[in-house]
């Protein structure tokens, strides 16, 4: 049994076409069949850290570091050799069903988009069989309506159909329950998780993702500030700013959440300082003079 | 009015606009003051002298009757930028007049003037004009009439959907809770801020207004011999393009030199009226 | 289904109302008209000096002698019978000689509508493309350039050099399929710059759409995420624009018709200008209303049957 990680980021660095940092040494690690939730507010990074993976970032992004997909090198390939991974090695769940889907076709032809974007043709019947693996009823019927009639969950389930008809050994998952409502959340990352690929879950809500992920990476100001084990970080955060994400999480028998005062920093300011300490409750000198290494999992002077 | 001013000035600052109003200001002066300067009558026959080409004489050539081709290009800009702006100021006055009324006026009004808006923009302009000037005869005054008649409904419209917007405006209720009378609110802030956007827009046609002037002319149904106009020009110089084609290019380069100035303020009137906005493409 | 019926009905209805409007106010002329109709119409006959005698026994004849209305109320009472009175010139019934001259036109239109739409095609799909790099510049000086140039200056040097220079085609043409191409191109010339900035503008929104993103995302090259998924997103919202755009397109083709003497309606329809042929004139300001109203209802059905959105689901 390999222990390899099917996906490894290496000081990954993301800045944008105007010369704004989007994320910043970034180090995760992703083992086979494992979960990783990728958390913070909006804004943070974690959606352009994630599609770094699927090299689905706008054009002129630049990425540093590197990104290994099951060993292949994702960080500056070229076209064609994502075009290889995209489908097969590496899948892609994004926010909004409805989105996702070109209006125009039929749900049956956006699952079969897995086959037919790499020149092929979905083998007779796979794309049923897919659709009825994660409990679409008579998915030979309901496969020939077109997106608007399905339902928000139910969409979503064939998008993972998609994403999964290669059985691509990693999913990228990009906030794919936020548009839903709560029952069917918890239904669709079952479904991500049942699929058996290593995925990498990028949420805002820590109480969905409590439940899915054996890992938890808090992301702030482009960075990760803790790393490590989901109940290790979810039952004791070390790192100030989790700890303030913890409590502003509505959870029962805490009382009301205290929402965060102030803004993260801009991907445009390249201070070297601690991006949490302006609105860091134990900031000290110190924090503003060195960006503070992640060290045992925590990126903290004070840990 | 201050507005106005401004728009000139920044007009002048922007590439285009300079380019535009320089290539204006050019043409206006040569319609201008060309027939006073050269000797040469556009009517003038002088059998002796036909089909010549451009010589010291005749610096644009002459045509079969010999008369001087740069007097008939100049007499006919005047002709046909005349009329565009005099169909223009029309088709403004009228389209502003009605869209105000339909957009202040009750209900029924704004049904009715809709409707016949609705009506009016059935009909391509072209084909409508081609009717109108069809009923009346060909002719110059006629076919002004008809440029004026087929191009204000599509204005109207556009001037009611600003009055609608205007109404709304924040000064506009600032004024209205101060108590000031509708009438004076109309005159003095809607109107103006209707007729500055309508401009806009009407500048940016300008250029298809001389094309349609020139084209129904060249069908014979705008100007009449022996009166000059571009598009006329153009027609009659068909029998002759091999055997004088000096007779083909003055008036077809001054038609593309006056669409070409007409767009080229359009343009940075648009982008100097609504900064921000995406160009064309 | 029934929805739409309800709708193409109401445009129908719209359509009628226009061709009504026009003729109102193509009747609502009539007095700032000059001349004498009945002196036409004998002079036409071949009586070239009238007697007033004959002149008026030919005004009660044609209905002249009534009122301004009730020859109105006539011509409308005929006109919803198929019936579009005589031209003054020809003796004719107008609706007759509109209908022998009408396949002219209508190829000449059709070929110049296919030529517009191939033509924007590429131009919009290479513009969207490489967008911000040069065959997008080059494309969108090309459709500037265009947009300003006046069909019949295109036509008029279009001949020249063409016909009378190389021997392509024929100066004066007889309708024939084998000619159209050249007056099509000249027709098509304004259509294809405006339908190729528009294309470009709706490809390049419909660029900014999730599910590009999600093809991309299962592999799919550029050329198959443009042509299989953005292109027809774009064509649903730059069909309206079409409808419009043909409008134009017919309202050009009087201008066309006449630079290449192409036997159509227009070229009729301007001579009869020139001849004072009024029931001409008032028979083609009815008929042109519907027809236009026809096409935009005919592009914004087609608009509605192509997006699954609006159409009613058969199942």
């Amino acid at each position: 049994m390999t222990t390899e990680p099917v996906l490894a980021y290496r000081r990954v660095s993301v800045v944008y076409p105007g010369g704004a940092w989007a994320a910043r040494d970034i180090d995760l690690v992703l083992g086979a069949g494992s979960c990783l939730a990728l958390v913070g507010e909006s804004g943070c990074g974690k959606t352009t850290i994630a599609r770094a993976a699927v090299g689905i970032l706008p054009e002129g992004t630049r990425v540093e570091g590197s990104i290994r997909v099951c060993g292949a090198e994702v960080a500056g390939a070229s076209r064609s050799v994502m075009r290889q991974l995209r489908g097969r090695a590496i899948g892609y769940v994004g926010q909004d069903p409805y989105e996702a889907c070109n209006p125009l076709h039929r749900v049956g032809r956006h699952v079969a988009e897995a086959w037919l974007a790499h020149g092929r043709r979905p083998p007779p019947g796979a794309v049923s069989r897919r659709l009825g693996s994660l409990g679409i009823p008579s998915p030979d019927v309901t496969a020939k309506r077109y997106p608007h009639e399905w339902s928000g969950g139910m969409l979503q389930r064939a998008t993972i159909a998609a994403a999964s008809a290669h059985v691509p050994p990693v999913i990228v998952a990009d906030e794919p329950t936020t548009a839903l409502d709560a029952d069917r959340a918890d239904a669709v990352l079952r479904d991500l998780r049942a699929t058996g690929a290593a995925v990498l879950l990028v949420s805002h809500d820590l109480a969905a993702v409590a439940g899915h992920a054996e890992q938890v990476a808090v992301c702030y100001g482009g960075r990760i500030v803790e790393i490590g084990p989901a109940h290790a970080v979810m039952g004791d955060p070390r790192h100030p700013y989790t700890r303030a994400l913890l409590t502003a999480t509505p959870r029962l028998g805490c009382g009301l959440p205290t929402p965060l005062p102030g803004a993260p920093p801009l991907p445009t300011d390249h201070r070297r300082r601690c991006p949490f300490t302006d609105r860091c409750p134990e900031a000290v000198d110190a924090c503003e003079q060195q960006v503070p290494p992640l060290v045992g999992g925590v990126a903290c002077l004070r840990r | 009015m201050a507005v106005r001013r401004g728009v000139l000035r920044r007009l002048a600052a922007h590439p285009t606009g300079r380019a535009g109003l320089l290539l204006t200001g050019a043409l206006i002066a040569a319609v201008l003051v060309g027939p006073l300067v050269i000797e040469h009558s556009p009517t003038a026959i002088d059998l002796a002298r036909k089909l010549r080409a451009p010589d010291g004489a005749n610096l644009l050539g002459t045509d079969q009757f010999g008369r001087d081709q740069l007097a008939r290009v100049l007499e006919g800009g005047r002709r046909s930028l005349g009329a565009a702006a005099l169909v223009m100021v029309g088709a403004m006055g009228i389209s502003l007049t009605i869209g105000v009324t339909a957009g202040m006026a009750g209900r029924l009004l704004d049904a009715v003037a809709m409707r016949v808006v609705d009506v009016l923009l059935a009909l391509p302009g072209l084909i409508l004009a081609l009717a109108v000037v069809g009923v009346l005869g060909p002719s110059f005054t006629n076919l002004m009439l008809a440029m004026v008649i087929s191009s204000w409904a599509y204005y109207a419209r556009l001037a009611r959907s600003y009055v609608l917007a205007a109404r709304q405006r924040g000064d506009i209720m600032a004024a209205r809770m101060a108590g000031i009378g509708w009438p004076r609110i109309v005159a003095g802030h809607i109107v103006p801020a209707v007729a500055t956007q309508l401009i806009v827009v009407a500048t940016l046609d300008l250029g298809g207004v001389i094309v349609a002037i020139a084209s129904l002319s060249f069908l014979g149904l705008g100007v009449q011999p022996p009166d000059a106009e571009w598009g006329a020009m153009l027609s009659e110089s068909r029998l002759f393009f091999s055997t004088a084609p000096w007779l083909l290019a003055a008036p077809a380069t001054a038609i593309l030199l006056a669409v070409t100035a007409a767009n080229l303020i359009g343009d940075a009137l648009r982008d100097v009226a609504a900064p921000g906005r995406e160009g064309t493409g | 289904m029934r929805g739409t019926l309800r709708v193409v009905a109401a445009r129908l209805g719209q359509g009628l109302a226009a061709a009504l409007g026009a003729s109102v106010l193509v009747w609502a002329l009539l007095p700032l008209a000059p001349g004498d109709p009945a002196r036409r119409v004998l002079q036409a006959r071949g009586i070239g000096d009238p007697q007033p005698v004959e002149i008026e026994a030919a005004r009660v004849e044609l209905g002249l002698d009534q009122p301004l209305p009730v020859q109105y109320a006539r011509w409308l009472g005929r006109a919803v019978r198929g019936d579009l009175s005589e031209s003054y010139e020809s003796g004719q019934p107008v609706l007759e000689e509109l209908r022998t001259r009408l396949p002219a036109t209508a190829l000449l239109a059709v070929t110049a509508i296919a030529i517009a739409g191939l033509g924007a095609l590429p131009a919009a799909l290479l513009a969207a493309a490489y967008r911000g790099r040069w065959p997008d510049a080059l494309l969108r000086g090309l459709s500037l350039v265009g947009a300003a140039l006046p069909a019949f200056l295109v036509g008029l040097f279009a001949l020249q050099v063409v016909v009378l220079g190389r021997g392509w085609g024929r100066a004066l043409s007889d309708g024939s399929p084998g000619q159209v191409w050249l007056p099509a191109l000249v027709l098509a010339l304004a259509r294809i710059a405006d339908w190729s900035r528009l294309l470009r503008a709706s490809l390049l929104e419909s660029l900014e759409s999730g599910f590009i993103l999600v093809s991309v995302a299962r592999g799919a090259r550029r050329l198959r995420v443009l042509v299989r998924h953005a292109l027809p997103n774009a064509l649903l919202p730059f069909l309206t624009a079409v409808g419009v755009g043909v409008g134009a397109l017919l309202g050009g083709t009087p201008i066309v018709e006449a630079v290449f003497t192409w036997p159509g309606i227009g070229s009729y329809v301007v001579s009869a200008i020139n001849a004072r042929d009024l029931p001409v004139i008032q028979g083609f300001a009815a008929l042109a209303a519907m027809a236009y109203v026809a096409t935009s209802v005919a592009v914004d059905v087609l608009g509605g049957l192509l997006d699954p959105r609006t159409r009613k689901a058969k199942t």
